[in-house]
């Protein structure tokens, strides 16, 4: 079964939600550890299947949500998102973990140069 | 809506991979030793152990149970039943396994295949019982027995045992949503149906048992064990059955991770068990058991450079002609060391694994008269055991013991800490372990539950 590939954009909000929660627990006790900056970095080890197959299920759907604006207005996600592909992560500015925000971070940036490309797609990200 | 765009395509193709591999690099990502490389993990000092339970007619509420043992030193019941949640009924629970986000505990039953969630967040020392799964065999299509839970991002893959027209050893994978929410089920391959997996050796059994996966190779590999007709028999009958002891399996399967596609089978002979994977990075390797012929399998990359795995045999466990059973394992967090127990003699066995291809014995232990499961902390410094295998299995009579143990291991010895009678405390038969932690979630102790604690007198 194939899916749209707007539902596979959202399927990486729902990949990089747990990333976000995983990266940023810090346990109960900060036991040193020795950190070597993650594979998506670069190059991957392995060869990447191809687009379509395989599934890519919806896990669920994007509940709605209050939050704040830089200007201080209150916003409704759905408002801010409805119709728009959307990839979406929450990350702590502080966040100095090497393969954890810094890396999502590159991540999306990449996602965006790519997807910039395209004008249908860039006008609605 | 369908996009029909190659750079989103592409953009896709190349980044998809890329953020899954994100989760699987650093073993800070990692759980306590021997679960879900996706999960949250506790570095420091657990606070409860969940302890999946099987009921015993007769002995208290006579029901499946999760036990929430305090464990913190520094609790006032240390040592202690914290908490009991009874599902109501037996099902021949068996193994469990945490949501990636630490905050569902899901378990299963391998007779009534019943999957029972837990919430362990609300209050990780009262875990409440909010859902019920009880269609798993007619939406899989005919798969029984929910084996082991293991989570992947957002989601929850099963392994089984069996299936509902043979009730043999032929199964599959079996893929939910963290909700609860069925996706997809994934058959194990077999003789008749490879699915474009290479047979590497004589086996394609179609059997299963644990799992594991490996993101920054993209793979995942499962185990394989035996069916329900074998699993719910008397186990001094089945062992004179011989027809019944042809009934297990002798693969272990390497699936594409992304594709849920298996791609080589590989001949593993003897009923592998339970997977034990590394963490560093580079140690890109992994260890099983045979339950049947007591050896030490590693997994690891053939070296031919088109991304195929080999299986091999690298040493022994106890003296195999003895059948010493070797059952449940966990490796150390450093890839130095495995623990592996024998059900027969009861004893757990410390191997040197920091050469893999050559295991070396380095610690021996005579842990209860019957011993299954062994859980480490992320240090390392503390092994819990339980008993139980599987009620029909369990030794009878006096060597029947029932009991979660906690062990000290400083590098060298093991000093027991405390014993908890489950027969005692008519709890049933101890199965597999998982941990809690306050901090998880940001939470902390209450206080009435903690020792007190003596301030220092000045002294002049």
């Amino acid at each position: 079964m194939k899916y749209p590939y707007k539902v596979g954009i959202a399927i990486l909000i729902g990949f990089m939600t747990p990333l976000s929660v995983v990266l940023s627990f810090e346990g109960a006790t900060t036991v040193p550890q020795i950190i070597l900056p993650a594979p998506g970095y670069g190059e991957l080890n392995f060869v990447a299947p191809k687009v379509g197959s395989y599934s890519l299920p919806t896990l669920g759907n994007a509940k709605n949500a209050t939050a704040v604006n830089t200007d201080g207005e209150s916003v409704q996600y759905y408002d801010l998102f409805k119709g728009k592909y959307t990839l979406l992560n929450f990350m702590y500015t502080r966040c100095n973990d090497v393969n954890g925000c810094p890396l999502s971070q590159l991540v999306f940036s990449r996602i965006k140069g790519l997807a910039a490309q395209d004008p249908v797609i860039a006008k609605n990200l | 809506m369908k996009i029909k765009n190659s750079i989103l395509k592409n953009t896709l193709k190349v980044m998809l991979p890329v953020v899954a591999s994100l989760f699987t690099i650093s073993p800070v990502m990692a759980d306590e030793t021997c679960m879900s490389p996706y999960m949250a993990k506790i570095q420091g000092q657990e606070d409860f152990v969940y302890v999946w339970t099987l009921g015993v007619e007769g002995l208290g509420d006579g029901q499946d149970k999760l036990v929430t043992v305090s464990v913190n030193p520094d609790a006032k019941d240390y040592g202690k039943v914290r908490s009991v949640e009874s599902v109501g009924g037996r099902n021949e629970a068996h193994h469990s396994g945490l949501t990636d986000d630490r905050k569902f505990l899901w378990a299963g039953g391998l007779d009534s295949n019943k999957i029972f969630i837990f919430d362990v967040y609300t209050d990780p020392a009262k875990p409440k019982l909010t859902k019920v799964i009880d269609d798993f065999v007619s939406v899989t299509g005919g798969v029984v027995g929910p084996h082991t839970p293991y989570a992947l991002p957002g989601r929850m893959m099963w392994t089984a045992l069996s299936n509902n027209q043979d009730h043999g050893g032929r199964t599959a994978l079996v893929e939910y949503t963290n909700a609860g929410e069925y996706i997809d089920t994934y058959w194990v391959p077999t003789d008749d149906n490879l699915q474009g997996a290479e047979k590497t050796g004589k086996y394609a059994d179609g059997y299963g048992y644990d799992i594991q996966v490996m993101p920054s190779k993209n793979i995942m590999m499962t185990s394989s064990f035996t069916g329900w007709s074998n699993y719910m028999m008397d186990f001094g009958q089945m062992l004179k059955d011989p027809e019944a002891m042809k009934r297990f399996g002798n693969t272990m399967v390497i699936w594409d991770l992304h594709t849920r596609q298996p791609k080589q089978v590989l001949d593993v002979p003897g009923a592998p068990l339970e997977i034990r994977c590394t963490w560093k990075p580079g140690h890109d390797y992994c260890f099983t058991t045979t339950a049947l012929t007591s050896e030490i399998w590693l997994i690891e990359e053939d070296g031919k450079g088109k991304g195929g795995w080999k299986a091999s045999s690298v040493g022994t466990i106890g003296n195999p002609a003895d059948v010493p059973l070797p059952v449940d394992f966990s490796i150390s967090s450093d890839d130095s060391m495995i623990w592996v127990n024998t059900m027969t003699d009861g004893k757990t066995r410390g191997y040197d694994i920091t050469d893999p291809h050559h295991p070396k014995l380095v610690h021996e232990e005579k842990i209860g008269r019957q011993v299954n499961m062994v859980s480490s902390s992320w240090d390392n410094k503390r092994l819990y055991y339980t008993t139980s295998l599987l009620a029909n299995w369990d030794k009878k009579g006096q060597d029947n013991e029932q009991f979660l143990k906690l062990y000290h291991w400083d590098g060298k010895n093991m000093e027991p800490q405390f014993t908890l009678d489950f027969t005692k405390e008519k709890l049933g038969r101890a199965h597999q372990m998982r941990f809690g932690a306050y901090s998880l979630y940001g939470k902390k102790a209450p206080k009435d539950m903690l020792k007190a604690v003596v301030a220092p007198v000045a002294l002049n």
